[in-house]
């Protein structure tokens, strides 16, 4: 019978928390303007308002944008989890997964994306 | 065909945790308490490589086809999240380590594999600032399901072992091959 802990497990779970730091912090970013990306479409908040997100005429969700914050206030995805994330800041991002949309701030930067 | 037998028991078990578990409540809208992974540990740490990536793959077909949610986002990303989890815990089990921490690495691989396949589906590599938050959530379900697995491998193994194996008795092998039968 394997037992349920061994000192060797120290090891193990040291490790998960060394690499949950490091994307800690890897993952703190700044930025200005929001991008709501989606399938086949790529759109960029920069005033403040409320947006309708729609792909090929298809209402998707809406979006409120109040200058460093942003929020979902509508949305057709079954489980609503993009709009009880409720606001988000700079670095955050808000995603849905059945309507496949992401949304989060563009850092200033020259490239597209950031591997690590 | 004790085998069978025995494996089917263990994925109807599985499944139904999968499904029953829907009707918990989980503290924070993402994650679940994936009960179902302690069945695919047990048999990971206690069996073998074969019949854990068997069970896993059986349990969320099962589960996925009895909640509905079958080629679903939610499926895709649970199915390869179980089989990839139970890959890196049977390949754990042959080091000798404790139920905690294969349950805590299993955790760990299937979110960083369902952080993957939703970057496959979704298309951006965004997702992984999710990363942190899941992998904490998953250490906490982990935990739970490092001890109902101890406690499971414990009484299938020690004391009803004759009950599944007639003739022969659970032998103390190379760790995390336990029984062939």
């Amino acid at each position: 019978m394997r037992s349920f802990f061994r000192k060797k497990d120290v090891m193990l779970i040291i490790l998960i928390f060394v690499v949950l730091i490091f994307s800690i912090l890897a993952s703190e970013k700044k930025g200005s303007k929001v991008v709501v990306q989606g399938r086949d479409f790529r759109k960029i908040l920069s005033k403040p308002g409320t947006y309708d997100i729609t792909e090929n005429g298809r209402f998707l969700m809406k979006v409120e944008f109040d200058g460093n914050r942003v929020r979902v206030v509508e949305s057709t995805c079954p489980l609503k989890l993009c709009v009880k994330t409720g606001w988000v800041g700079p670095g955050g991002t808000i995603i849905c997964v059945p309507n496949e949309v992401i949304i989060f701030f563009e850092e200033k930067t020259d490239y597209d994306t950031v591997t690590w | 065909m004790r085998r069978i037998t025995f494996l089917s028991v263990l994925t109807a078990l599985s499944s139904t945790f999968y499904v029953l578990e829907n009707l918990l409540p989980f503290p924070v809208p993402f994650g679940r308490w994936g009960f179902s992974n302690s069945v695919v540990l047990m048999i990971a740490s206690e069996i073998g490589f074969g019949d854990a990536l068997i069970v896993a793959s059986a349990k969320s077909i099962l589960g996925a086809l009895f909640s509905g949610r079958f080629l679903s986002p939610s499926f895709l990303t649970g199915f390869f999240g179980a089989v990839s989890a139970s890959l890196v815990e049977s390949f754990l089990a042959r080091f000798d380590f404790g139920y905690l921490s294969l349950s805590a690495m299993g955790s760990f691989v299937n979110n960083l594999v369902q952080l993957i396949v939703i970057s496959f589906l979704v298309g951006s590599t965004k997702t992984f600032l999710l990363f942190p938050l899941m992998v904490i959530l998953g250490l906490v379900s982990g935990t739970v399901n490092a001890f109902l697995a101890s406690r499971m491998g414990g009484i299938v193994f020690e004391n009803y072992s004759r009950f599944f194996f007639a003739q022969k008795k659970a032998t103390d092998g190379v760790a995390g091959d336990r029984v062939r039968s």
